[in-house]
Parts: structure tokens; sequence; C-alpha cells
């Protein structure tokens, strides 16, 4: 392998890397890293996988190295985001973790009001208290309450409807 | 017991749905964002340069391996090939040396057949043609006479006399045939228009 041909699998790969490894660890930082462990351990092992085996190759090491980092955190994010790990251990292809995920967001887009979309948003992924997320949405407190359980309840009808399908 | 068992598996249903339900938002979050892959190569090539520069040094040995093992099947054929023709050309000049040095024994032969039995019935004429056949003609290729005659001449045991001087720049494409008798070979050299050459006293005469 070529110092060109290495630039080209890393160019190739890495946005779609990066995103697997923030759906699954969320920090973009600690994402970043995981995909440059991953480059550097290639790079060390001169390992160069078949070329249409490469990005099945190099998914699966962001799932297993984004599972290490898992592990390494603190109990409270373990049990938030071990029910991932968990389901996410019987899918080899990440297609798959895609589909299921785009038809989960496409669901929220579709159903959701964009107001309890962005109190979802706000209280879970920036991580707010409900306080701060009424004040950033400018609505009270009750209005965040109701948007979130609803959400969620909507959600959890999906799933339903989901797991009756298969 | 089993009223905590049934409490801690909702719970673990409700962590699992809000954990995917905040997967396909970051999901989706992370799909409009524009991933910066020229800052992050810039920033792994500094970081792995010595890495990547011992790559770069690798490669020609592993690149020819790799490039041998592609084209060996053809550097075999190539190979097979090239060695069959060299034993072609090898074996078809041995044997034309061979068809070429036999007749001088064999004229040798014939010599001494008819010193050793000047009776013998052997015709002149078949030594002549066997003769004919194997020897090699001479080419003059755009010749001057001065230079071609005397070489004929002496093969003949005969003299050269330039009565016409013009006649010595005079320049020829000639075959000689030294199986051919003098008178033949003056004939045919009488065919070109601008000489006149006679045998005159043991003397090739051109006029």
């Amino acid at each position: 392998m070529t110092k060109k041909e290495f630039e080209d699998i890393y160019r190739q790969h890495f946005a779609k890397m990066y995103r697997l490894a923030r759906t699954m660890l969320y920090d973009a930082d600690e994402s970043k890293d995981v995909v440059s462990d991953i480059f550097a351990r290639l790079l060390r092992e001169k390992y160069q996988p078949q070329q249409n085996q490469t990005e099945g190759y190099l998914m699966t090491a962001v799932r297993n190295r984004c599972r290490d980092v898992l592990n390494r955190k603190s109990m409270q994010e373990r049990v938030e985001k071990h029910f991932l790990q968990e389901s996410m251990q019987s899918q080899i292809v990440s297609m798959n973790d895609d589909d299921r995920l785009e038809r989960l967001m496409q669901f929220i887009e579709a159903e959701l009001p964009p107001l309890s979309q962005q109190i979802f948003r706000l209280r879970f992924l920036s991580e707010m208290s409900y306080e701060e997320v009424a004040q950033a949405a400018g609505v009270s407190k009750v209005t965040v309450y109701n948007h979130l359980s609803q959400s969620v309840q909507r959600i959890k009808e999906y799933f339903q409807q989901q797991t009756a399908k298969r | 017991m089993e009223q905590q068992d049934r409490i801690d598996q909702l719970v673990a249903e409700n962590q699992e749905l809000l954990a995917l339900t905040k997967q396909a938002f970051i999901k989706r979050e992370v799909e409009k964002e524009s991933v910066p892959v020229d800052e992050e190569w810039e920033k792994f090539a500094a970081e792995h340069a010595d890495e990547l520069e011992a790559l770069e040094k690798d490669e020609p040995r592993t690149a020819t391996i790799k490039k041998l093992m592609g084209i060996v099947p053809y550097k075999v054929a190539a190979g097979i090939i090239g060695i069959l023709f060299t034993v072609g050309v090898a074996f078809a000049a041995i044997h034309i040396v061979r068809m070429v040095s036999d007749p001088k024994p064999q004229t040798m032969q014939a010599e001494q057949t008819i010193s050793a039995k000047p009776t013998s019935a052997l015709p002149t004429d078949t030594v002549k043609t066997d003769t004919t056949a194997n020897v090699k003609p001479i080419v003059f290729d755009n010749v001057a006479l001065d230079k071609m005659l005397p070489q004929i001449a002496a093969y003949y045991h005969k003299g050269v006399d330039f009565q016409n001087a013009d006649a010595r720049q005079l320049r020829f494409y000639f075959v000689w045939k030294q199986n051919e008798t003098l008178e033949v070979v003056l004939h045919r050299l009488n065919l070109f228009e601008s000489i006149t050459i006679e045998l005159k006293d043991n003397k090739i005469v051109v006029e």
C-alpha cells in the first residue's frame, strides 16, 4: 500500500466512520479519536483489506472500538448505552443499524410536532435540565414535560408496531 | 422481587428507546454536518508522518513483487517462447553452417576420386554441378571495375589491362560465380553496354 493509496482509503471512508462513531458515542472529539486510532492501527499493521471489503472492515472496527470506549465509561453512561451495545451486537453490517435509525427518524420527523422534536433535542442531546429547556424553547416547564412524555409515548408505540411487524 | 424485575425491565426498555431515539437524532444531525476530512487528514498525516514515509519506502519492494506476481504467467510464457525461438535459431544456424561446410569435403572427395581414378566414369559435369550448387557467389555491389576486375582476373590467373582509363571508375552490380568459366564471366560483363572486355594473351583487356 502506498501513501497515496492509504490517503485515498482515509478520505473515502473517514466521514462514514466518523458518523457511525458519533451515533454510538455522541461526542465529536471522541468519535474523531476512534476513527483516527483505527487508521493508525491500519497503518501500523500495514494491513490492506480487499477492496470490496474495506468498508465492512472499517465499519466493524469502528463499532468494536466504540464498544471498548463505552466499556470504559462511567456506570451512568454505560447503563444508557448498554442497550445499544446489546442491540448492536447482533448487527454485523452497518447498513442495518443505519436503516433502523433512519426509519425511526423518519417517523419522528413525520409524526412529532416540531416543538416536541426541539424539546427532545434540547433535553437529551444538549443534556439540559427541564428548566433550561423551558427557557431555551420559551415555554413553561409543564409544557416541556408534556411534550417529552408524549414524544416518548409515540416512540414507544412506534417500537411496538415495529416489533409486532416482525 | 417479581415487581422489581418488572420495573427493571420497564426502565431498561425506556432506556433503550431513549438511547435509540437519541442516536436517530444524532444521526440526522451528523448527516447535516460537514465532516472536515481534509483537516483530519492533515492532522493524521502530520502525527503519523514517519509511518507514512515508511509505507512509501516499503512500497517499491512489495510493489515489484506484486507486479511480478501479476505478470508471472506472461513472463513464463514469454520466457518459454524466447527459449524456443533461441533454440530454433541456433538449430537453424548449425544446420546452415553444416550445409555450407559439408560441400568442401565433398569437393575434396570428388577431386581425390578424380585424381585417384582418372579413368573413372564420374563425369566432370557432375562434379561441376555439385560445386555450382555449393559455391557461394561473390556479389559486387556498386564496385568500381578497377577493383572488381583484378580480383576476378587473379582468380583465373590472368592479368588486367585497362586500355580505356575511363572504364576503371565505372561501377557495377555484378554477381560473380566462381565456378563459372572466365569466358562466361567476361561474356556476362560484356552485357553491360558501357564496356567491352576481351581476353587477349592471358590478359583481360578492357577497351
